[in-house]
């Protein structure tokens, strides 16, 4: 199982097992939780992640078993500040991080990148707007391969 | 089929061994042999300068940085044999190689930490051929 699978991926995982996520998002299999878009017509609050980038460290023999993966997570709320305590959640509760997620180690979780916000109108013409607030994750993790 | 007549740097490796440590080497510095260059001009000398090639060779001290295992041993300073292996080019069976006897001077016992970095955590250790045994030079074939 990838690190950043849907639904079962191990920060996923991890996220469903905090409970003051869980608590804004819900919980289990019907956690607001997604991959680079919305279910379509999810609730807020809800997240998407995607991985942006990532950088594999390489010695003479090859691989090392370490990668740095960027992710950009959108705390998505019907108000800035449902948004923004999101936002606030997610980072609290993964930067710091270390230990083995789904069997994937993880050897460090910063967030020094973000928060930025925006806004979106859920309807044309619509006073409805989904506020946005961006965070980035720099997660490095085991990768297999390694040497 | 012929040695490819250029390569990549992946694939090096470097042995000690009385250690036969398995390190997870990112770089090593070059195998530099010099020698000394001595004037051969004389106060009576006319013209301009003229040199002689020293005959004693001496090798450069290496420097070799690796990525940490906390569980592995780190080199010892005894003299051993040691042999620095690049990569085995396309066409070729036997890899360019030195080989000769040496000594570590100086060993990282404890890594560096820096918040800042996300990188892993890496050691050095520098030695220096002795002069006994080689270093000598087998070419790729």
């Amino acid at each position: 199982m990838g690190l950043f699978d849907e639904r079962t991926g191990g920060l996923v995982t991890y996220w469903k097992s905090v409970s003051a996520i869980t608590a804004l998002v819900g919980s289990a299999d019907d956690a607001r939780i997604h991959p680079h878009m919305s279910a379509q017509g999810a609730a807020a609050p809800r997240i998407t992640y995607e991985r942006a980038a990532t950088r594999s460290a390489t010695h003479l023999r090859g691989h090392s078993g370490f990668r740095v993966s960027v992710v950009h997570v959108r705390c998505y709320g019907s108000t800035l500040a449902t948004a923004d305590a999101l936002a606030e959640a997610v980072k609290v509760n993964t930067q710091n991080q270390r230990g083995t997620w789904s069997g994937t180690t993880i050897n460090h979780v910063f967030c020094s990148d973000g928060f930025d916000d925006e806004a979106f109108q859920r309807k044309p013409a619509s006073d409805e707007k989904d506020f946005v607030v961006r965070l980035v994750l720099r997660i490095g993790h085991s990768e297999a391969g390694g040497t | 089929m012929a040695v490819a007549v250029v390569d990549t740097q992946q694939g090096a490796t470097l042995g000690l061994t009385t250690d036969s440590l398995s390190l997870r080497i990112v770089s090593i510095t070059p195998v530099v042999g010099t020698i000394k260059i001595l004037r051969k001009t004389y106060l009576g000398s006319v013209s301009k300068e003229e040199w002689f090639p020293g005959e004693l060779e001496d090798f450069e001290e290496h420097t070799v940085v690796y990525q940490n295992s906390p569980g592995l041993a780190n080199p010892t300073k005894v003299i051993q044999t040691v042999t620095v292996t690049g990569p085995t080019a396309s066409g070729a069976s036997v890899p360019e190689s030195v080989t000769g006897t040496a000594f570590c001077f100086s060993v990282t016992m404890l890594p560096g930490f820096d918040s800042g970095t996300e990188g892993l955590q890496l050691k050095t250790f520098k030695f220096k051929w002795d002069g006994g045994t080689g270093p000598a030079r087998t070419p790729s074939s």
